[in-house]
């Protein structure tokens, strides 16, 4: 059950009046968070901008749990393209070197392959995920809360318990 | 997206909250952070009180210091006071601590501690699911591994079987097969019956029959009837007949008494033999009881090798810990990254120091025995890229009266792919007091008074390693630890003191073998000293086993010396006997011849006066 909280949390929000873009951001955030793994520097601006904008932070952090499970899996994936540009793309080195060489930067570990590659995979999905987001809230909100009101049958078969459960997923006030 | 006030006071409250972290509990969370590093490395508590942080400058001070010793919680292993340096601004930006200087010039080794310096046990760990595999040991490692065979193969001082070998006398002769036992029994043997000797020289049947003739003639002589002067010439010339008779008989009796008293002085003379037979049987058993020559090569290994096994091995641990915490910075093959780690891919960066850097450690304090004071430079995360090698120099000004002076060096130079240290330590005056040579399987020897210059050099490239110990001692006293026979002759030998000894030791290990060199004077000094006291056990022994050899020997010696005297007194009894008889039988013989020239001087007397009476009468007649 505690497993579930967020996302019952999450269906609570999709559910209430809260603006679409706010849950769309925290969704976004949530991938940056959740799909760079060790990158505390980064981790923290997040968190900062977070806090200083109108970010939806449950939609947030259950994003970032999800991702946190991608980032696992797409281990492979962020080594392979942080190599491919920290040691492959030759172009790319005297920038590395200043930045290498530059006060404070070093502390976000830009030169592991892994922070990389997911900080770049992360910054490039941020955008799409939030569209995505965004169009996902909207359609959930006019066709999928429609579909489950429908389930209010139920309550006529008197399944309390199992009402009380999928109310949950009912939009207020319908 | 829009600005959310609230957010602004959280980043507001964030702030302030940090601001008041960094005043309440950041210098206590340094602190911890210190003792905890700390600890870890020498295993006991570490106390760090007074932190001083300035985040802008880099500038720390720290009031307290202390290190409990994990070998006597009681105890600090050093605490110091006032310690100061700089954290370079401009590196920490990088994430690198460099430290230009530190000044640490309050430090007191052994000092007492209030509470115990030990720290809590920890809870056992759970069994790991996955066992590493087993790293290849490290050259120090199979040279420490290896060491332990060394020492094995070292010679022990076997002076306790070596004296009590000699000491056995009993044994030396149940083992010697003793040429005058064997010629005693031959001679016993030769004269089972001694009166043989003068038996058959005087073949006592032949010289009695010679006397009773002799008996028998002179008998007859004197029975002889005298009635003429023919019967007294007669008589006179059978009694000269029997005088030569005598005369001859006197003389085999003669013969034949010094044929016997030769035969009793041959046997005399083989019984001297014996003795001369013992002199050798005693003068062989002797040379076994001298010492030979000791191999004093051995025998200075066989008391110095197990004490600088034990040194070296100590050194060796040095030098592993010295690895463990300075590794050297190997270019690696890069390993296939573990999950979500990744790889660190490094670019030129230069002139930026490692992680992190002391360039320069100005130490001085005091310990129990000395005041020390100090120079370390160059301690790095990263010896090749930092590019210099750690180095330190102490001197040491002793007021214990354990040492008058000393110094140590180090340099350890992991820059290279191969790492490489030398740590050199010398000492003048260094008090010998308790060090322990020999071994307690043979004799232990504990040092109770002595002073010492000491140099100590060791000298490790890789896995190559060399070590030299050089020990001259001044008016150095022994005191062994040894119960039994031996007892007494190893307190003589290490009685008085030895002055000035020479150790010299030296080891390499190479090619995954050591080779160990001892040299000492003690050895040649200590051989000496057995000689002179063994020579007066020797002298004990020599006579045990003169004692022995004459205890087998005297008692047969005598009673063959006995039988033969005996034999000779009645073998000289038959010989005077026969010459007693002879001259009887010449007393007799001349005393019958006197007689019978007196009868004979009687009968031609009265022969004259009967031709005196017939010639008067025939005067008469004629007249």
């Amino acid at each position: 059950m505690l497993l579930l909280k967020p996302f019952i949390k999450l269906f609570r929000l999709l559910n209430s009046k809260k603006a679409a873009h706010e849950i769309a951001w925290g969704v976004a955030f949530g991938l940056l968070l959740g799909l760079t793994p060790g990158n505390f520097v980064l981790k923290f601006v997040v968190l900062f901008l977070i806090l200083l904008f109108e970010v939806n932070y449950a939609a947030c952090i259950v994003s970032a749990a999800v991702f946190a499970l991608f980032a696992y899996l797409l281990d492979p994936v962020f080594h392979a393209l942080g190599w491919f540009l920290l040691a492959e793309v030759e172009s790319l080195g005297p920038m590395w070197t200043t930045l290498y060489n530059t006060p404070v930067v070093p502390w976000t570990r830009f030169n592991n392959t892994v922070v990389l590659g997911s900080l770049i995979i992360s910054l490039a999905l941020l955008y799409p995920v939030y569209r995505l987001s965004l169009a996902g809230i909207n359609y959930y909100r006019t066709v999928f809360a429609e579909r489950i009101k429908r389930i209010g049958v139920l309550k006529a078969l008197k399944l309390q318990k199992v009402w009380n459960f999928v109310k949950i997923f009912v939009p207020h006030g319908r | 997206m829009k600005l959310r006030i609230k957010g602004i006071i959280i980043v507001g409250i964030l702030a302030a909250t940090l601001l008041v972290f960094r005043y309440v509990f950041l210098e206590p969370l340094v602190e911890r952070t210190i003792e905890s590093i700390g600890q870890s490395i020498v295993k006991a508590k570490v106390d760090v009180r007074g932190l001083q942080l300035n985040l802008i400058t880099g500038s720390t001070r720290i009031k307290y210091f202390e290190v409990a010793d994990s070998g006597d919680p009681w105890k600090n292993l050093f605490e110091a006071r006032n310690i100061s340096f700089q954290l370079s601004p401009r590196y920490l930006t990088f994430g690198k601590f460099v430290i230009d200087e530190i000044q640490i010039l309050d430090i007191k080794c052994g000092t007492k501690r209030s509470t115990s310096g030990a720290l809590p046990p920890k809870p056992e760990k759970k069994e790991k699911r996955e066992k590493k595999p087993k790293e290849k040991p490290s050259g120090i490692e199979v040279a420490t591994e290896k060491l332990k065979d060394e020492a094995k193969a070292l010679p022990v001082w076997e002076i306790s079987q070596q004296v009590k070998e000699k000491a056995n006398v009993e044994a030396i002769i149940a083992g010697a097969q003793l040429s005058s036992v064997g010629f005693v029994e031959e001679l016993e043997n030769k004269y089972s019956d001694p009166d043989k000797l003068w038996r058959d020289i005087l073949k006592q049947g032949e010289l009695q029959s010679s006397t009773d003739k002799l008996r028998s003639d002179i008998d007859s002589l004197k029975s002889t009837k005298i009635k003429s002067p023919q019967d007294v010439k007669n008589a006179l010339a059978s009694a000269d007949i029997i005088n030569k008779s005598v005369g001859l008989v006197k003389e085999e009796v003669q013969s034949r008494g010094d044929s016997v008293a030769s035969a009793f002085s041959r046997a005399n003379g083989d019984i001297a033999k014996l003795d001369d037979i013992a002199k050798g049987d005693f003068n062989r058993l002797k040379k076994q009881l001298s010492i030979e020559e000791l191999d004093t090569a051995r025998l200075a290994e066989a008391l110095v090798g197990r004490t600088w096994m034990e040194r070296v091995d100590k050194l060796l641990g040095t030098v592993q810990t010295v690895r463990r915490f300075l590794p050297s910075c190997k270019k690696e093959k890069p390993e296939k990254p573990r999950r979500m780690q990744g790889v660190n891919v490094e670019f030129p960066r230069p002139g930026m120091p490692p992680a992190f850097v002391i360039r320069k450690i100005n130490l001085s304090g005091e310990s129990s025995n000395a005041n020390f004071s100090g120079i370390v430079t160059g301690i790095s995360s990263n010896a090749r890229q930092y590019g210099k090698p750690l180095k330190a120099n102490i001197a040491m000004q002793p007021h214990g009266g354990k040492i008058s002076s000393a110094s140590f060096s180090a340099l350890i130079d992991h820059t290279g792919d191969i790492e490489e240290e030398k740590f050199k330590l010398s000492g003048e005056g260094v008090s010998l007091v308790g060090m322990k040579l020999g071994s307690p399987d043979s004799v232990q020897l504990t040092s109770t008074k002595g002073t010492a210059d000491i140099g100590l050099v060791l000298d490790a490239i890789g896995s190559e390693l060399l070590l030299k110990l050089q020990v001259i001692t001044r008016d150095f006293s022994l005191e062994p630890q040894v119960s039994g026979d031996i007892a007494l002759l190893i307190n003589t030998l290490f009685a008085r003191p030895f002055g000035k000894i020479t150790i010299t030791a030296e080891s390499a290990f190479r090619n995954n073998a050591w080779k160990t060199k001892i040299t000492s004077n003690l050895g040649e000094v200590l051989s000496i000293r057995l000689k002179q006291a063994m020579s007066a056990a020797i002298a004990e022994q020599e006579a045990r086993l003169r004692e022995e050899i004459d205890k087998q020997l005297v008692s047969r010696r005598a009673a063959l010396t006995d039988k033969i005297e005996q034999a000779k007194q009645r073998g000289q009894e038959r010989v005077d006997t026969y010459r007693n008889q002879i001259e009887k039988y010449r007393k007799e013989l001349e005393e019958e011849r006197a007689k019978l020239e007196r009868q004979l001087k009687a009968l031609l007397a009265e022969e004259t006066d009967k031709l005196k009476e017939r010639g008067l009468d025939k005067l008469r007649q004629f007249k």
